[in-house]
């Protein structure tokens, strides 16, 4: 049962989804619900028995295309409604103990197509007004599936952070006259300081106003404010820069590190996004080898962030960090 | 690269979509692929979605 909740108070939707309480908790390895299903083995979400990278609507999802009726009725103060949209769960490789970056370079040029069919599908919809790529990594950020695999929320409407990005973009314009990530993008290459590693249509920073120690944001060069908006050159690039970020974080200290990543787009209204740009953002939750950065009081109830590093500290570790094959 | 998908419908009504590269596909993967039915029908074209519309 799932079901959107407005806030008043902030003036966002909350989505209760009771259904997702008892959802798949890291299964034993060989009840691998992500893995191809083998002849005379269990069922698993993919019918067949080897597959490349496969797509499918969440099993406990939090929005559907043809959602249930909210399980009370909305009022005025309060208002509610059914959570229509649709969640899918992207299976990088029929492998469950890969690494994704260690996989051939194809295999993320393969995922970067993929995504940009999702979300030409998805955005195409008409209850749907933002497609959002994701991928939780690593028990500490919550995952309780191991086998690798990444996740597609098409939302009825644009969520905060996003919707946050968007009119911060107008606003800079309208003020200014410029492109906000064209000025952002602009100043790093001039600084230096904050760069990872950059090709010819992408570039990698920890920016300025990082929230998390080793925060990467991938930011295009070009003037793409989706990934559809990108030629074959350019998502080969995208591939090529996030497929290093990766492996630079899989040497930072030895180990798979857990992180979020997430792509921030344009809605899907139709409208232009003026002012706006593709990127990608990634959160690691360590701030140290063994210390975990925790959303503790100040983030979590005020919004405000403590970073306990300067980004042009952990940018440089991570330019200066070798990526690992 | 070249890319292929096949739509399919899950037994509970799930829609998924095998994705296929045939330049770095393996045999038995390519096999696999072509063997699989689509099931073309959109669901974002189906009236009961259109009539969820919120």
């Amino acid at each position: 049962m799932s079901e959107m909740r407005w806030n008043p108070t902030l003036e966002e939707w909350v989505v209760t989804a009771t259904h997702r309480q008892d959802r798949t908790f890291f299964p034993p390895p060989d009840y691998d619900p992500l893995a191809p299903t083998k002849p005379g083995g269990f069922p698993t979400e993919i019918p067949a028995p080897a597959y490349e990278i496969v797509v499918f609507e969440n099993k406990f999802p939090s929005f559907r295309p043809v959602p249930p009726e909210p399980s009370l009725s909305g009022t005025e103060l309060y208002p509610v409604r059914p959570a229509q949209g649709v969640c899918e769960v992207v299976c990088y490789t029929p492998q469950q103990d890969a690494e994704l970056y260690s996989l051939p370079i194809e295999k993320m040029n393969a995922l970067v197509q993929v995504w940009a069919d999702r979300y030409a599908d998805l955005s195409a919809r008409p209850y749907v007004d933002y497609v959002y790529i994701f991928e939780n990594r690593g028990r500490e950020i919550g995952v309780t599936l191991p086998h690798p695999h990444g996740q597609i929320y098409a939302y009825p409407f644009v969520p905060p952070i996003p919707q946050r990005e968007l009119q911060a973009a107008r606003n800079y314009l309208e003020r200014t006259g410029k492109n906000l990530y064209q000025e952002i993008v602009d100043a790093e290459l001039q600084d230096g300081r904050r760069i990872v590693c950059q090709n010819s249509h992408f570039v990698a920073i920890v920016p300025f106003y990082a929230r998390y120690p080793y925060e990467v944001h991938i930011i295009a060069l070009g003037s793409c404010t989706a990934i559809t908006d990108m030629g074959a050159e350019e998502l080969e690039a995208l591939a090529a820069i996030m497929h290093r970020v990766g492996q630079k974080y899989n040497n930072l200290w030895q180990r798979s590190l857990p992180y979020i990543m997430l792509m921030h787009q344009r809605a899907c209204s139709g409208e232009e996004a003026p002012g706006y740009r593709f990127h990608v953002e990634y959160y690691p939750p360590y701030r140290t080898p063994d210390k975990l950065k925790y959303l503790a009081g100040s983030e979590a109830g005020a919004g405000l962030f403590i970073n306990d590093t300067h980004a042009e500290d952990t940018a440089r570790i991570l330019r200066e960090t070798e990526p690992a094959e | 690269m070249r890319m292929e998908k096949k739509r399919i419908l899950k037994e509970d009504g799930r829609a998924l979509y095998y994705y296929h590269f045939a330049e770095t596909a393996t045999t038995e993967e390519t096999a696999v692929f072509e063997a699989i039915v689509p099931q073309e029908a959109e669901p974002h074209t189906d009236e009961s979605e259109e009539n969820s519309h919120v």
